[in-house]
């Protein structure tokens, strides 16, 4: 059978459907009134979600080393000195890395529409979630060091409250306490990293492998011509 | 702004269920995917400028809509594409030829890929190469290229099927 044959059998087909869903001005309204969020939107709304809950996390941040610790804690703390270049670096590191992520996605949104025509239209598309894929994991690895400065914190601190400090300590006490601190923290990144980076791929994980072979038949179909 | 809006959507609605029927295996999908072409072309129409004819620029935001829409597993229960139901209700209205080029169509249509989809639903639609790649954005030589390639992959689907 030729395909253009197919024409009349798609027509008749159509004009069935056409006529069959048709809907009236009234339903249409409806339909546009009680909408719910596309696709699109839920992705731009969860970058949206995901900039407020930073932007109040290093708010948080730079209140907590400021002016909190100060105020909540008569007796100042000492933490080892290896803690505070960290903390600051990692600190610089979301704060560089979360204004890169803001600028990048309002370019992004300035630039996108729907009715732009399909490869520009998939780059977009590509852009926004890679960079909500970006802003996830920043997220994570966030929680993920706060885990981590956090536990070596309170174990420096339960050293130092039970034994008077690590000095104190025989060798094999400290290695002891190393490795049992080492075998409940790495388990647990490891189950909270992986837990979160499934729900990611689940949600998300085939869309963007979908439109990623969509951009690149495109790519391909071009290259051919 | 959105008087002119629901007349323009009422009168050229045909449009959205046809890239509907197209892109859908379910009555469900079908009014998910109406609703989302629908939204698209509300939130896009101040940006329509009449540089282009209006039912061009609603088939591409229909398709771009279509193409990228994000379908739940449990959605899919089969990739049969055209309702099993509107086979039978098309059987009532069509000879038995027509009815068989329908399903012949609709299980090759339902193994192209979203592009795919896209440039054979506009090819049906008797749309012109030039129009089809001022949808698409993409060269007239490339809707060629493209298309003698579905021609080839729909001819044997078809054949393998019957």
């Amino acid at each position: 059978m030729d395909i253009n044959d197919l024409k009349t059998a798609w027509n008749a087909y159509s004009s069935q459907e056409v006529d069959k869903h048709h809907l009236g001005r009234e339903t249409i309204n409806g339909l546009l009134r009680n909408r719910t969020k596309t696709m699109i939107e839920r992705i731009d709304r969860n970058i949206r979600i995901g900039i407020g809950i930073l932007l109040a996390y290093i708010a948080y941040i730079i209140l907590d080393d400021l002016y909190l610790s100060k105020i909540l804690i008569n007796e100042p703390i000492q933490y080892p000195s290896w803690m505070i270049p960290m903390d600051v670096f990692s600190n610089t590191l979301i704060i560089a890395t979360y204004l890169f992520f803001v600028i990048r996605y309002l370019k992004i949104k300035r630039n996108f529409s729907v009715d732009l025509q399909l490869k520009d239209f998939l780059t977009g598309i590509l852009d926004t979630l890679k960079t909500y894929r970006r802003m996830f994991y920043l997220a994570v690895i966030i929680l993920l060091i706060n885990m981590i400065v956090s536990f070596a914190a309170g174990l420096y601190e339960g050293v130092k409250f039970s034994a008077g400090g690590i000095e104190n300590l025989a060798t094999s006490k400290i290695l002891l306490i190393i490795g049992v601190g080492l075998g409940v923290l790495v388990p647990l990144i490891a189950f909270t990293f992986l837990a979160l980076r499934w729900g990611f791929n689940k949600l998300y994980g085939r869309y963007l492998v979908s439109l990623n072979e969509m951009l690149n038949e495109l790519k391909e179909t071009a290259e051919a011509e | 702004m959105e008087k002119e809006f629901l007349q323009i959507i009422t009168e050229n609605q045909g449009i959205i269920h046809k890239v509907c029927s197209i892109y859908c295996d379910s009555e469900e999908d079908r009014r998910d995917l109406f609703q989302e072409i629908l939204v698209q072309l509300w939130k896009s129409f101040p940006s329509f400028r009449n540089e282009s004819k209006f039912s061009t620029w609603m088939y591409r935001v229909a398709l771009n809509t279509a193409i990228t829409s994000f379908k739940k597993e449990k959605r899919q229960p089969d990739k049969s594409g055209i309702p099993y139901e509107n086979l039978q209700l098309a059987a009532e209205v069509y000879d038995t030829g027509t009815e068989d080029q329908i399903k012949m169509l609709n299980k090759a249509v339902a193994q192209l890929t979203g592009i795919e989809k896209s440039i054979i639903l506009l090819f049906l639609e008797d749309k012109k190469y030039e129009e089809i790649a001022e949808i698409t954005g993409i060269t007239q030589n490339y809707v060629r290229v493209k298309m003698n390639r579905i021609k080839k992959k729909l001819k044997l689907l078809m054949n393998t099927e019957g």
